[in-house]
């Protein structure tokens, strides 16, 4: 004969169920969470522009005013470097204040030096700090700092305008 | 152990979902922004492809079939979702150095659902906030979804949700990732003042979509949807000054655009108050995750 179930006995079954169920929820959220870390991606490409939207051509004779200047200002007087605010070693290379900060001032890391000597690229600390070498310049990091570096033809055009007398116009 | 759930009355949750709304509509965030430089950004930009991507991390979808419920139903639960790391030329939004913000590989949520006569169910989520992997979230999430139209033995419902707060955590200047090379230590240094930034992503979502649900067998409920949303992101960059200011000369990236998406998933109900659903979310040219939540009713 078959007694009715004693409430402990009902109450441990109830319990087994329940224990069962959770297992079940368990394993299928791990099963679904793998599956997750597995499938789940990204689904957009890096932006590759290493001109920085500025035309990536080295100029034979460039101007300051149309060839040099933009890429001081837009890759060198950004916010927490080289603008007004902040003046990182006390250079503001801000569309007004380049030319006059640039062109025979002392660098103030690097003493015996300035930042930019007409027709002397080759001794001017600005071509020196945004040289194409990664390497540290007197234990300085290249610049622009942490950046995507300057390209070739915009290194070419800034040394172009140095050894032909850094002419302001 | 017998564990009981004290019902939660509709008008507890109707409450605390306001007080939510008042907390992330007051967060006096976008004061610090005022006469700070802006920068629009769309998805042509690296930084505005970086915004969108974390604005469809955060995206309050359904993470479950619509169910239906008596009125006054509340249903409560959580919902996990996964944030797929970055590569380094993803997160660099520009030409500067790459974005710290590989912080939070899950973005968890908690949820909750009250069902409304005429077949309308209301949805809330508020990410209180809490600092959780150096991440502090104060979002705020509400739905509404009818569940009114029926093809055949398919539900087809529509939903209209919103999601408004901000996201903060060390993303432009973080000495974690500082000191992986000497370009990033002296960067930290110079431009971050040796101090973590204080960034803010603040996205507002308004988002319409239609979800078509099913069923199979007893306790099974696949669903698939479609939708399209609104969003403006702002992306407000915190470098702190040594005087504790947030650096004025820094910008706000905005990005405004209107985003598709789609969902699918299966929901379990796994007993007479338990569900668990997993859904799969894709937003073309961003981002494809997976979603998990789980829900009980704690009042009927």
């Amino acid at each position: 004969m078959i007694g009715r179930a004693s409430p402990a006995v009902w109450r441990a079954g109830r319990a087994g169920r329940i224990a069962r169920r959770i297992t079940r929820c368990l394993v299928a959220a791990g099963v679904a969470a793998v599956a997750a870390a597995a499938a789940a991606c990204s689904d957009f490409a890096a932006v590759d522009d290493p001109a920085g939207g500025l035309p990536d051509v080295a100029v034979a004779t460039p101007s300051f005013e149309r060839d040099v200047r933009p890429i001081l200002v837009k890759r060198c007087a950004t916010g927490g470097c080289h603008s007004l605010g902040t003046q990182q070693a006390g250079l503001v290379l801000t569309e007004d204040s380049a030319y006059v900060a640039l062109v025979d001032r002392p660098a103030t890391l690097r003493s015996g030096l300035v930042r930019v000597r007409p027709f002397r690229a080759d001794s001017s600390w600005l071509i020196l700090m945004v040289g194409p070498d990664a390497e540290p310049r007197d234990g300085r990091p290249r610049m622009p700092l942490a950046s995507t570096p300057l390209t070739a033809n915009q290194i070419a055009t800034l040394v172009n305008w140095v050894n032909q007398g850094a002419r302001p116009e | 152990m017998t564990v009981r759930f004290r019902p939660a009355r509709p008008a507890t949750l109707i409450a605390v979902l306001a007080s939510a709304l008042a907390a992330a509509a007051l967060d006096p965030g976008w004061l610090h922004a005022q006469s700070r430089p802006t920068e629009r950004h769309d998805r042509s930009t690296a930084a505005g492809r970086l915004m969108g991507f974390y604005s469809d991390a955060v995206a309050f979808s359904p993470a479950g079939t619509p169910r239906s419920y008596q009125p006054w139903t509340v249903e409560a639960g959580v919902e996990a979702s996964y944030v797929p790391r970055l590569s380094a030329a993803q997160r660099t939004a520009g030409l500067d150095k790459p974005e710290a913000t590989n912080l939070a590989p899950v973005f968890p949520r908690p949820r909750a659902v009250l069902a409304l006569p005429y077949r309308l169910t209301v949805e809330g989520s508020w990410v209180p906030p809490l600092r959780v992997f150096g991440v502090t979230a104060n979002l705020l999430g509400v739905a509404v979804a009818w569940r009114g139209a029926r093809v055949g033995a398919v539900d087809v419902v529509p939903r209209l949700s919103a999601l408004t707060g901000r996201v903060r955590g060390p993303i432009t200047c973080n000495e974690e990732t500082a000191g992986r090379s000497i370009d990033l230590r002296v960067y930290y240094d110079a431009v971050c003042y040796g101090r973590d930034s204080d960034d803010y992503f603040s996205p507002r979502h308004l988002t319409g979509e239609v979800v078509a649900t099913g069923a199979v067998g007893r306790t099974l409920r696949p669903y698939a949807g479609v939708g399209l949303r609104r969003e403006r992101v702002r992306f407000d960059i915190g470098v702190i000054r040594p005087d504790g200011v947030r650096d004025p000369e820094h910008p706000v990236l905005v990005t405004t655009a209107t985003r598709a998406f789609l969902t699918g998933g299966l929901t379990w109900l796994a007993g007479p108050r338990a569900v668990t659903s997993g859904e799969v979310y894709y937003a073309p040219g961003s981002l494809v995750t997976v979603r998990l939540a789980a829900a009980l009713r704690v009042h009927q």
